[in-house]
């Protein structure tokens, strides 16, 4: 316990990119075995998360987003998936040859998840606050009247109305943004280091999605946690992330901070994506969507993954992957042509 | 809460009175006269036919006898056999046999049941998985006569560890009758616990209590048992007021003397009195089991409020 305190107080700095990196994945690659074959779910995928930094990871549905989630925190469905290699490295040890009891006292400690549904994701026959109070039982082995104190504190702290008198209600009995704050409360109980958030505003209203993104941020700052927000929702991530990673078919297409991905998206799909936002004084009449679909997990195309859909692809994209290459400092992409595409861009810019 | 209570025990009124009803025109029904049958081959003289005749209002109209009959019942008379005997009597000496008989088989069916359920679940698909499943199909399956007749003469006959007949070892004569009276049970529960299980193993709440750091023994021991034994718990309340009927072919093959055999004899002499008395407790028995299993719902699934 002291030796995290100590690591999370020295890193208890303005998010610094330059600091020992909290969260490295390292060319992880997932698959699915399923009656359809294999689908290959994570193949190659590469990001870093620094302390107290943002990162999103944008991406369609199936391209591999919530499989990273859960490969990191350990919870995958094993089987039907299975690891196939590479490494994510927690403060420079490796989680996936970590011995499991280890790995179990990180989680929820110092690495804790959000999930998207809170109303199945919590248990219904559990009290929330016994739910709550379970984190600092089991880790902190307080004593139920302490952990209930605990639990209390925090739901006030997450910004539930009458705590106290709440406290011994059951999930069911709360609304949507209640019960997503009350796994928020439960994700941070014991200040982790990093917080994974897989699309945790998706299914709340519009006007309460607002709020909780707010919380979650102030959290972060408070707590000074990593935090990898996963999401579909350009929006969010414009306000809040300070790096992007866009994933598509189990892959990092694009990776920069977030300035930089909007200013000069330098791949065909960032830039597919970026324009298929509704712009309120855009002239055009229709949005542009990205042509067809994307591929199927069980047979992937030979060389980019992209390159089907792809407005510029030539007979290059079709045979050879793309690897994930810097394009400026702190800005990868994998695109054979992503050189061209951000001179071009600057060069229109300027 | 109270006020579900209380309208719930308003409406077994209805339910015991058309039971009881049925139950006393079936036997009614039955052809024969049964003081003829009462005398057997000794020929009895037309004035004490009529006597007995009158005495348990056998020329009356099948409402009239209902009626009459009912009236007894509601201030605890549960009417008299041929030979004078109070109905009430008989249950009394009768039904702790047969409760310490269900008894036994709820015990077997719980720690048998939720064992096999728990472990194939946990074991998906593999050979203990695999193991349960067939097995319980087996005990369904396979005709109750046969299992019992097996476990007389396997273990009563062949090991002798346990008699195989009567009540005359205490607790060890009820073992084999509760296997027996448990199997088909058991194999119910285990497999209604291991689907319910597997399924509660999958979801997003016993993915978060993975998430939060829990060993898997409090995962899956806490947070998904505490799930997945809801709708077991009612098949067991249910399947206890159940069991009270179904004892009658144990009773029968295990010579013990329950109401099970009692209610066999009376309808074969067409003692309509202790019939009717019986099942009348039996059906009293099983709504109140049920009322209890579905407040107990209640307790176990916190999303389930009665109005």
């Amino acid at each position: 316990m002291t030796e995290t305190t100590d690591a999370a107080e020295q890193a208890r700095t303005a998010p610094d990119s330059t600091s020992a990196p909290l969260l490295e994945v390292r060319d992880l690659q997932v698959e699915f075995h399923t009656k359809a074959g294999v689908a290959q779910a994570i193949n190659g995928l590469n990001f870093t998360v620094h302390p107290g930094e943002t990162l999103a990871i944008l991406g369609e549905s199936g391209s591999g987003k919530s499989v990273t989630a859960q490969t990191i925190m350990g919870i995958l469905d094993m089987p039907p998936g299975k690891i196939a290699g590479g490494e994510i490295r927690y403060r420079g040890e490796d989680l996936l040859t970590m011995p499991e009891e280890k790995r179990r006292k990180l989680r929820g400690v110092s690495i804790s998840m959000i999930f998207q549904d809170a109303l199945s994701s919590l248990n219904p026959v559990f009290p929330v606050g016994w739910q709550i109070a379970e984190m600092f039982r089991i880790h902190r082995k307080m004593k139920k009247k302490e952990a209930k104190q605990e639990a209390v504190e925090l739901m006030r702290r997450v910004g539930i109305p009458a705590a106290e008198k709440r406290v011994w209600d059951f999930p069911h009995e709360f609304s949507g943004g209640m019960r997503q704050r009350i796994m928020i409360a439960m994700a941070i109980a014991l200040d982790p280091d990093l917080l994974i958030a897989d699309e945790p505003t998706t299914a709340l209203d519009v006007t309460v999605q607002a709020q909780v993104m707010d919380l979650l941020l102030d959290l972060q700052k408070e707590y000074n946690m990593g935090l990898i927000l996963i999401t579909h929702d350009l929006g969010v991530v414009a306000d809040v992330a300070d790096k992007i990673a866009v994933m598509y078919a189990g892959r990092v297409m694009e990776s920069a901070d977030v300035y930089e991905i909007y200013a000069s998206p330098s791949h065909p799909y960032t830039r597919g994506l970026l324009d298929s936002i509704p712009r309120i004084d855009g002239g055009e009449e229709r949005l542009k969507a990205i042509e067809g679909l994307p591929p199927m997990l069980t047979n992937l195309p030979a060389g980019c993954p992209f390159s089907p859909r792809c407005p510029m692809a030539t007979d290059l994209c079709r045979t050879e992957r793309p690897e994930l290459e810097r394009v400026v400092d702190g800005h990868y992409s994998a695109c054979h042509y992503s050189a061209q595409i951000y001179d071009d861009l600057r060069g229109g810019a300027a | 809460m109270t006020r579900y209570i209380l309208r719930r025990l308003l409406q077994f009124i209805p339910v015991i009175l058309i039971a009881t009803f049925i139950i006393y025109a079936m036997v009614f029904a039955i052809p024969g006269d049964p003081i003829r049958a009462l005398g057997g081959d000794r020929p009895m003289s037309e004035a004490v036919q009529q006597t007995l005749r009158d005495q348990y209002n056998l020329d009356d109209p099948l409402l009239i006898q209902y009626f009459k009959y009912m009236a007894g019942v509601a201030v605890g008379d549960f009417g008299t056999t041929f030979q004078g005997r109070p109905v009430t009597d008989i249950i009394v000496q009768r039904l702790p046999v047969t409760l310490y008989l269900a008894f036994v088989a709820v015990i077997i069916q719980i720690i048998i049941g939720v064992i096999a359920g728990t472990l194939a679940a946990i074991f998906r698909d593999r050979f203990i998985d695999r193991l349960v499943q067939v097995s319980s199909v087996l005990v369904v399956a396979v005709p109750i006569l046969a299992i019992a007749f097996g476990l007389q003469f396997v273990f009563g006959l062949q090991l002798g560890w346990f008699p195989i007949a009567g009540i005359g070892s205490g607790f060890y004569s009820y073992i084999l009758p509760g296997f027996v009276l448990a199997s088909v049970s058991t194999a119910l529960v285990a497999r209604l616990l291991r689907n319910s299980l597997v399924e509660t193993l999958q979801s997003d709440y016993v993915r978060t209590a993975t998430a939060k750091g829990l060993k898997r023994s409090r995962v899956v021991g806490r947070h998904a048992m505490r799930n997945a034994m809801i709708p077991v718990v009612t098949f067991i309340g249910a399947d206890l007021a159940t069991m009270l009927g179904g004892a009658i072919l144990t009773e029968a093959i295990f010579n013990l003397p329950g109401i099970g055999q009692e209610v066999f004899r009376a309808i074969q002499a067409q003692e309509g009195t202790v019939v009717v008395g019986i099942v009348t407790l039996l059906v009293l028995f099983f709504v109140v089991v049920n009322l209890i299993v579905d407040i107990a719902y209640a307790f176990l699934d916190p999303r389930i409020r009665y109005e």
